[in-house]
């Protein structure tokens, strides 16, 4: 998916999401998964090929997938954004990735959600 | 009339049309490169106009108008002219946009009109103010930061700091899934914790009261990260600054637009870091030596359903 030599992340780790868990009522982090899971939605119904660059969106989601533990998506989010900068070539590519680890993440936290 | 005029523009070519055109009609003109060089401007001199330019990388033109509308006395601000290619985002910010600017022009932006909102504003200006004496915060008499007396030491106290034991830590993020989380584990670890959305609301919040952390996300609209650091060096000295830790999903890029300069942060944390990162950063700057017992015991409601978010059986 990746273009570098880097090990991919894993799609969720889980000693960072367990860390959040120690550290949040269990509610507060179900609000946040829920959030996360409607930033990645939304995320995703505006990445058409040929779109433009949603860096704020795409920031954000960096983040907040980060802190959570869901580091692939955090990654290609990054990805994404530098390849928004007009000197990258390869935004076709970054844009291709950036849906592929939404699709397959958007599950995970599903997953956790719904048990 | 001739007026002093600060413009403020990123674009290279359009800073010089603008500084030359207005120089050319006989105003006395500067030209500043962003939001954070114009508002250190500001901080220098005497301004009866400012013409600024909305998408300004840093600081944005509305964020630098708001700084500026809310530290200056009404009747010491200059007069804030706006430049947008989309002038409607800014009429589209209802509470934000209004009341900032004397006059929103679209870009690209006529000659004759701009000098017609620069007589109009300079005629406007109420008064002709006294310089701002240098180290005073920010634009003259200041609503709410402490004043740093120009020797460099901090000047009286907005309020007693809190008790030693308890480091009260400011937490800036735009983002609320972060803010929270960071929130809920620095809480949890003893602190005394606010919370803001923005670079402007943080500072409103530093004049209020003394922090011994600031927490900063780097990408935020308006005011980033990076320049509201900047301007907390500017802006406070001594024992009033604030340590600073950067929470932020790109520390290679933070590392990147520091390159060459020491960097303002004490710590840098990724947001993909484990939470005890952020808390140990925090707690070093705040130089925060009692340790602290484990985050609290869940209540067993709480725990099936951790376990379910966790995919654990209960």
């Amino acid at each position: 998916m990746s273009d570098s030599a880097e090990p991919l992340p894993p799609l969720l780790d889980e000693a960072v999401l367990n860390q959040v868990a120690a550290y949040l009522p269990a509610a507060m982090l179900e609000t946040n998964l829920h959030r996360l899971a409607e930033l990645a939605e939304a995320l995703l119904g505006l990445l058409s090929p040929g779109g433009a660059c949603v860096v704020e969106q795409v920031h954000r989601l960096a983040g907040s997938s980060g802190m959570l533990g869901f580091r692939r998506l955090a990654a290609a989010c990054l990805r994404f954004e530098a390849a928004c900068s007009p000197a990258f070539p390869a935004k076709a590519a970054a844009r291709a990735e950036l849906r592929a680890v939404l699709e397959a993440t958007l599950p995970e936290i599903t997953c956790r959600l719904s048990g | 009339m001739h007026t002093k005029i600060l413009v403020v523009e990123d674009d290279a070519i359009q800073r010089d049309v603008l500084t030359r055109m207005l120089a050319g009609h006989g105003h006395a003109v500067e030209a500043a490169t962003d939001g954070l060089d114009a508002l250190r401007r500001l901080r220098r001199d005497v301004f009866d106009v400012v013409v600024l330019d909305y998408g300004l990388p840093d600081v944005d033109g509305l964020a630098a108008a708001q700084f500026i509308a809310g530290f200056a006395p009404a009747a010491e601000r200059p007069r804030l002219i706006g430049l947008s290619a989309t002038p409607k985002r800014l009429r589209d910010r209802p509470g934000k946009a209004t009341g900032l600017f004397d006059r929103v022009l679209a870009k690209p932006c006529p000659p004759a009109a701009l000098l017609a909102a620069v007589a109009d504003a300079g005629a406007a200006r109420p008064q002709p103010r006294h310089p701002v004496p240098p180290g005073a915060l920010p634009f003259g008499s200041h609503r709410s930061l402490p004043p740093i007396r120009p020797d460099g030491q901090p000047g009286p106290q907005p309020g007693p700091a809190p008790a030693a034991e308890a480091p009260r830590v400011l937490l800036v993020d735009d983002d609320p899934v972060a803010r929270s989380i960071a929130e809920a584990a620095l809480a949890a670890q003893g602190f005394v914790v606010d919370t803001a959305a923005e670079g402007l609301e943080a500072f409103e919040k530093i004049g209020r009261r003394r922090y011994q952390v600031v927490v900063l996300d780097i990408m935020m609209p308006g005011m980033d990260g990076l320049a509201a650091a900047h301007l907390a060096f500017d802006l406070l000295s001594g024992a009033d600054r604030p340590r600073l830790v950067a929470l932020t999903a790109d520390p290679e890029g933070l590392r990147r637009r520091e390159a060459g300069a020491p960097s303002l942060f004490d710590e840098v944390v990724g947001k993909s870091a484990e939470l005890g990162t952020l808390v140990a950063a925090v707690r070093a700057s705040a130089d925060y030596g009692q340790r602290r017992a484990a985050p609290p015991p869940l209540a067993m409601a709480d725990v099936a359903r951790l376990a379910k978010l966790l995919g654990r059986p209960a």
